[in-house]
């Protein structure tokens, strides 16, 4: 497995290990953040990553640079 | 004839003038009715990827979760967003080898990857067994949605009709266009009503997001939460760790295994949208954030329980605070909600008959005759959900759940065949469908798992035990599997089919 492909693997377990690891030691209330409780905060933040590891995947990936694939 | 009456009427029209519209300029044939002649754009197939995200259910669903079992509707954002980490390369494969192949329906994949026309017709009856109940309760909720907007002035059988008949003019003109074009309206005016009403309600009824969220932990917690242990985080019984945690890892994986998810794949021009929408899809479905907020306030703001059961609560809320032309555009969108994936399913479902159920029969039939049999099959689908409907009120909701817990059973063989020496027979991938399917029949037909925590419309509500149903099933599949296989012959590549490994190649 290239160097690469291991990094992109690495990003897209952050999600699940924000999502289901983690949860079980975020589930609560407080403190609340800005008002929010804290368990909605900890998911709506783990989305937001989601997002921002998929950006860097997609930015670095090579495939997505290439058009080979268009017209195949 | 009250404004929000007439609102409801115009975007009917619309709808509909808008899915009869759509086929103009576009090739007919079955390529072009069931993936688009697999040529859609990248917004569209963001759409429509995006379309399961806001379903009815998501719009009456989720806000009836939050506002019945609090924390616990939290999961809908959990799976939608590890779905979409695991599509930036599944879904690249899949439309690969779909346009190779020339691909047309999710069985077909079964048909070419295994060599298998049997395996391809046991995939395609588990998905319309799925697939119906989805469309049953799509229609369920648009005549729920109507009824309430209208005032009651439209029966929710007459409003189901009138969907379904619309339904199934629009899909057998245009097919997937029709779900496309719509998909547009849909989303816009989705975002734009869930977002303002999340953000007015919870200031104008609940005090403030602070205040609002102050109540609910402490002060003015509303009496059905502190009777059954609801709260903000997960502590009702039922609804622990245990039920978050493995309902979002089930939903997850059956999240690509819905016969329409291969359809709308199919139908990319590019593979590269898929990727890009990997990136965007988990923050777009945080739209979803707001109908947890419109629940949260009803929790706090209604004081008698709405007719109908917490799916209702969203409904109630709107109709009892806000101006009748409001009212019509909630309607509206709820309208489009039930309508866009109804229509992506009955095109599925037409599609399904027509190439792996059909064409098996008459091996001979003409490109013209299977594209007749698909558009002549949608009448019929459409109308046996209707009837199911009619039937059962409670007992549909439990064949979703089922439905889940079916296409779920497709995973193994699926996964298997992406790997470049797939060690699955065609016989093995068959044998593991068949008694997963089978175990979850008799599992949900044996025990009440079904009857306990399905008052709410939600996607997949409670239940451990439904859970477990799948797992137990999907374990028991994976190992027919392999043991049929371990004494089948296997399934050579054919030489067209090189057998690389789509997934490597996707992500190389």
């Amino acid at each position: 497995m290239s160097k690469l492909r291991q990094f992109h693997l690495a990003l897209a377990a952050i999600p699940f290990i924000l999502m289901l690891v983690c949860t079980p030691f975020v589930n609560r209330t407080t403190p609340t953040i800005a008002g929010f409780p804290f368990l909605l905060v900890w998911i709506v933040i783990s989305v937001v990553l989601t997002s921002i590891c998929m950006a860097i995947v997609y930015r670095t990936d090579p495939a997505n640079s290439q058009d080979e694939e268009t017209g195949a | 004839m009250n404004v929000a009456l007439a609102i409801l009427v115009i975007f009917f029209a619309a709808s509909l003038a808008l899915g009869l519209w759509s086929r103009r300029g576009k090739e007919m044939d079955m390529e072009g009715w069931s993936v688009g002649g697999r040529n859609l754009g990248s917004i569209i197939v963001f759409l429509l990827l995006a379309g399961e995200i806001y379903t009815t259910f998501t719009f009456l669903g989720a806000s009836g979760w939050a506002y019945a079992h609090g924390g616990a509707a939290f999961y809908i954002l959990c799976y939608g967003s590890l779905a979409y980490v695991i599509s930036y390369w599944l879904a690249p494969a899949i439309w690969r080898y779909g346009k190779k192949m020339s691909l047309l329906s999710q069985p077909d994949w079964w048909v070419a990857k295994y060599k298998s026309r049997t395996s391809g017709t046991v995939v395609a009856i588990v998905g319309i067994v799925a697939m119906v109940p989805y469309l049953e309760l799509q229609l369920a909720g648009l005549g729920i949605i109507v009824n309430a907007t209208s005032y009651g002035k439209i029966s929710t059988t007459a409003a189901e009709w009138c969907g379904a008949i619309c339904l199934v003019a629009y899909v057998v003109v245009s097919g997937i266009h029709a779900a496309a074009s719509n998909a547009v309206v849909k989303d816009i005016i989705v975002l734009v009503i869930v977002v303002i009403l999340g953000i007015y309600l919870p200031l104008h009824l609940g005090g403030g997001f602070g205040h609002l969220f102050d109540q609910l932990e402490g002060g003015g917690i509303p009496d059905a939460w502190s009777s059954s242990g609801v709260s903000l985080h997960l502590s009702e019984s039922g609804y622990d760790m245990g039920w978050f945690v493995s309902n979002i890892l089930m939903s997850t994986l059956g999240f690509f295994m819905w016969p329409h998810y291969f359809g709308a794949v199919y139908s990319a021009d590019n593979p590269k949208t898929f990727r890009r929408n990997a990136v965007f899809l988990p923050l777009y479905q945080l739209v979803i954030l707001f109908v947890f907020f419109i629940g949260f306030t009803a929790a706090v703001a209604l004081n008698v329980a709405p007719d109908g059961g917490a799916n209702n609560a969203l409904l109630e809320i709107v109709t009892q605070e806000l101006p009748q032309w409001v009212v019509g555009l909630v309607g509206a969108a709820g309208l489009f909600c039930a309508l866009v994936p109804g229509a992506m399913l009955l095109t599925t479902c037409g599609t399904l008959i027509s190439s792996n159920l059909y064409k098996p029969l008459f091996p001979r039939s003409s490109a013209a005759s299977a594209s007749l049999v698909a558009k002549a099959s949608v009448p019929v689908v459409a109308l046996v959900a209707l009837v199911l409907l009619f039937q059962g009120g409670q007992a549909i909701v439990n064949l979703l759940l089922l439905g889940y817990a079916f296409v779920t059973q497709l995973l193994p063989s699926m996964l298997a065949s992406l790997l470049k020496k797939n060690p699955i027979s065609s016989w093995g991938a068959t044998a593991g469908m068949v008694v997963g399917a089978l175990l979850v029949t008799w599992f949900s037909l044996d025990s009440a798992i079904y009857h306990d925590g399905i008052t709410t419309f939600g996607f997949m509500p409670d239940s451990l035990q439904h859970i477990a149903i799948g797992i137990v099933a999907l374990v028991v599949n994976a190992i027919v599997m392999f043991a049929v296989s371990a004494v089948t012959p296997g399934s050579r590549p054919a030489p067209e089919d090189d057998g690389t490994d789509e997934l490597a190649t996707a992500a190389v």
